[in-house]
This record gives C-alpha cells, sequence and structure tokens, in this order.
C-alpha cells in the first residue's frame, strides 16, 4: 500500500507544486499591497486559498477516474493488491495532498496576516478544540472522498462508457447526497442527545448523526473496495 | 505436468454482444500457446479474464487453481496491448515500479533486457516510440519469474526487426516452469515459438493442438492453417 502512495504522490507532484507555487506567488503580490488593500488583500488571500483546495481536490478525484477510465487502469488492477490497499492508498494520499495545500496556504495567510488571526484564534481555542479542528479536516476529506468514490465506481460498473459512467457517477452522486442527508436529519431528529465541543462557545455535535456517519463511511470504504477488486472490468 | 491455465465454459456478455460463449481451453505447465483467432474474436477479453481486469460473465477460469484475484495477479505477467504505463515515468521509474510491486522481479535481468533492447534507463516513456514502449513493456514483462505470462500483440506496431528482438527475448527469457500464452495477427512472424496453437472464433475455441502435430497433420504451416480455418 505505501508503495501505492509512494507513485500517487510522486505522479501528482507537479499539480501539488503548480497549486503551490501559484498560492505562494499570489500571496507574496498580495503582500506587497497589502497596505493600500488593508482589507483586501487577506480576503483575497483567503480565496487564493479556497481556490487551490478545490483544485486539489479535484485532483484527488481524478486520481480515481483516471484509474477507472485511462489505460493507467492496467497498471494498477493488474498489480497483486487487494480493494482495500487501493482505496485506502487513494485516501491516504488525497489527505496528503490537501494538507499540503491547506498549510501553505494557511502559511501564506499569517504571514500576509502578520499572524493577527492566528493569534487571536489561539487564544480563544482550548487544545482539545484544535485537535479536533485537525480531526475533522481528516474526517472530512475521507469521508466525502469515499462517498464520492463509491458513486465513481458504480457509475464506472453500471454505465460502461466513459462519458456515460461519468454522467451517471455524478447523478447517482446527486441522489445519494440527497438520501444520505435526509437519513442523517431524521437520524438527528429520533436522537437528540448533543455533545458539547468548546467549554465556553455553544458549539454540539450530534451523536446519532455522528454515528450514522461513521456506519456510512464504513460500509461505503467497504462497499466500495470489493467493487474495485471484484466488479470493475476494464 | 500440471495444467497452469484451466478455463471451462468460459462466457463474457456485455450489453448487446457476447464476446466468449463458453471457451474451453488448458495450458499445461512449460507450454508456450498461440491464441489466434481475427479481430472481434474474444482473444483480448480471454487474456483479460486471465490477468483478472475483467470478470466473466458465466463458466470458470482457473490459474494455479485458483479463480483470478490478488494471489493470481502475483504469478502473472501481463502484457496488455494499451500504453499502460505513468507519462512522467523514466524507463528506470518503471523498473523500480515493477520492482516494488512484484516479489518475483529480478531488477539485474530488466536491465540485461534494456541493455538488449537498446534502451536508455534514463530516457522518459513519452518520448519512446510505440515499437521502444513495446520493447519496454517487454522487458518489464518477461523481468518476472512469473508463472504464467499473457502477452496481447507483443509484436503489434513493431517493424520487422524489432520483432525478431522481441521474438529473441521471448525465447531466451523463457523458462520450462512457465508458462506462456500469446495472442498474434502476425501468424507467420511467431508461429516458430509456439508449442500449442487455439483458433477461436466468435467466442469459441474452435480447434487447439499442439502446433507440431496440427503441421504434420494438415501439412501445413500455422499460418496457413489460420487462414484456412478463418478465410
Amino acid at each position: 500500500m505505501f508503495h501505492l502512495i509512494k507513485y500517487e504522490l510522486r505522479g501528482k507532484l507537479l499539480t501539488i507544486l503548480g497549486i503551490c507555487l501559484t498560492v505562494i506567488i499570489g500571496n507574496l503580490f498580495l503582500m506587497t499591497k497589502v497596505d493600500s488593500w488593508q482589507i483586501g488583500a487577506p480576503v483575497l488571500s483567503g480565496f487564493l486559498g479556497g481556490g487551490a483546495l478545490v483544485v486539489i481536490c479535484i485532483a484527488s478525484l481524478t486520481l480515481m477516474s483516471d484509474y477507472l477510465y485511462d489505460d493507467q487502469g492496467y497498471l494498477l488492477f493488474t498489480l497483486p493488491q487487494s480493494g482495500v490497499s487501493i482505496m485506502a492508498s487513494r485516501l491516504i494520499t488525497a489527505v496528503i495532498q490537501i494538507s499540503i495545500v491547506l498549510i501553505v496556504s494557511v502559511s501564506m495567510f499569517c504571514l500576509l496576516d502578520q499572524g493577527r488571526l492566528l493569534n487571536a484564534i489561539l487564544q480563544q481555542v482550548e487544545i482539545r478544540e484544535l485537535l479536533y479542528f485537525i480531526l475533522m479536516h481528516l474526517w472530512t476529506i475521507v469521508s466525502t472522498l469515499t462517498f464520492m468514490y463509491f458513486c465513481m465506481v458504480v457509475g464506472r460498473i453500471a454505465l460502461k462508457g466513459k462519458k456515460v459512467g461519468k454522467i451517471g457517477s455524478f447523478i447517482i452522486f446527486f441522489l445519494l447526497s440527497i438520501a444520505r442527508t435526509g437519513l442523517s436529519v431524521a437520524i438527528a431528529n429520533l436522537f437528540p442527545q448533543m455533545v458539547q465541543i468548546h467549554s465556553v462557545t455553544t458549539m454540539t455535535m450530534n451523536v446519532g448523526s455522528m454515528i450514522f456517519d461513521i456506519v456510512t463511511f464504513g460500509i461505503l470504504f467497504m462497499a466500495t473496495s470489493y467493487l474495485l477488486e471484484h466488479k470493475v472490468d476494464l | 505436468m500440471y495444467n497452469v491455465l484451466e478455463a471451462e465454459n468460459l462466457c463474457k456478455s456485455y450489453l448487446n454482444k457476447r464476446a466468449l460463449r463458453g471457451a474451453n481451453l488448458t495450458i499445461q505447465q512449460g507450454r508456450i500457446l498461440g491464441l489466434l483467432g481475427p479481430n472481434g474474436s474474444g482473444k483480448t477479453t480471454f487474456l483479460k479474464i486471465a490477468a483478472g481486469i475483467l470478470h466473466p460473465s458465466s463458466g470458470k477460469l482457473l490459474i494455479d487453481g485458483q479463480e483470478p484475484g490478488v494471489y493470481t495477479k502475483s504469478i502473472v505477467s501481463y502484457l496488455p496491448d494499451t500504453e499502460y504505463l505513468f507519462k512522467w515515468m523514466k524507463i528506470k521509474d518503471a523498473v523500480q515500479y515493477f520492482k516494488d510491486f512484484y516479489s518475483d522481479f529480478d531488477e539485474k535481468k530488466a536491465f540485461a533486457l534494456l541493455e538488449f533492447m537498446k534502451l536508455d534507463a534514463n530516457s522518459s516513456v513519452k518520448s519512446l516510440s510505440k515499437g521502444m514502449k513495446e520493447k519496454l513493456k517487454l522487458t518489464l514483462v518477461l523481468s518476472r519469474k512469473a508463472k504464467l505470462y499473457i502477452l496481447d500483440e507483443p509484436l503489434g506496431g513493431v517493424d520487422p526487426t524489432a520483432r525478431e528482438k522481441i521474438l529473441d527475448a521471448i525465447i531466451n527469457n523463457f523458462s520450462e516452469n512457465s508458462s506462456m500464452i500469446i495472442t498474434t495477427h502476425l501468424v507467420n512472424d511467431i508461429e516458430r515459438i509456439f508449442d500449442e496453437v487455439a483458433f477461436i472464433s466468435d467466442g469459441e475455441i474452435v480447434l487447439q493442438g499442439n502446433a507440431e502435430e496440427l503441421r504434420l497433420n494438415k501439412n501445413k504451416s500455422i499460418d496457413e492453417l489460420y487462414r484456412e480455418v478463418f478465410q
């Protein structure tokens, strides 16, 4: 599995470098304007970071798409690797590359902002909250990508053509998202128990929804792994 | 000698097409089998099922007694007829890739074969011509000590000189403990290396036998026999 991660990161190296360089150069330019754009510069820096994250997330999705629809799939699916290995390596790669871009974007923002926002946050945030945010960052990437990968794989298996498969995957994603959100809301209403994250503010989390999300992730991860190993036809 | 590959009533259907209609085929250890047939006869479908990247609709295919999966992929060395190597790779990266993933990969043999094929390890994969890519793919595939080699059109798009080189590489690197299945349209060029041949037509094996016996019994070369079967 670690070899898979190594080669996937190597394959996306230029994309990651390109995005990071764009963020760095963009922020350096904004730093030259920070005196005249006192509010505009940090806002633009935020947008730049957000845009970079969107691009790297799309690149993470193309990781799977390339293997499902392009000739590279012959290289991956003839390796003696299980579906679980393939899925896990995909997710770990995505977490690493998204985290790299996030760290670069946040660091550049802090430099531009001269650490004002960071200091303000650190003064109010507790350590356990910081850990919670980091965990939530990882969880959001992993659970969202697992859900998307599942839709892509189902689309690929159910609809053989490249174009039809991709459109089908999007429709499956759309429908399943509605169903999943509906179920999550229903469970939250049925089991309204909450956990308080922050000791001062009212930041809370619904226990029922959280368990539902974890179970859904487990099912989707295993289902996608199974489909990748036993059902995908190239 | 045991059967490395056994296929029984193997069927594969797509939405509006039946690519395999109950194909039966066996390959013994130490034998090279030529799977011959015209375009669309089901050759590549059969090989893809054996390589574990396509799943049969019905029937059974066993490699070393097991259904295609993680284990069989570790003992099958498959040469597809696609350009499947990453474009960012240099030749030495591709060698390293195979070394990382296949425990039976022989790096020394790979570099010896690269030299034989006159390929520079520092060349970029995307800068190679079609023939050179074919040689590289073959180098990687033959550098494994696999139980079964599956070569799909190894001579496709390759000039006659390179064909000879590729055939020499196949013969020189084939071990008696392995088996090989090769598909090709260029029957005349390659028939000298076949121990067995199987003719496939419309998803069915219509004739299978020992290459030498077929030549003697029919008093024809395999190429002539191919033309007779598929005329």
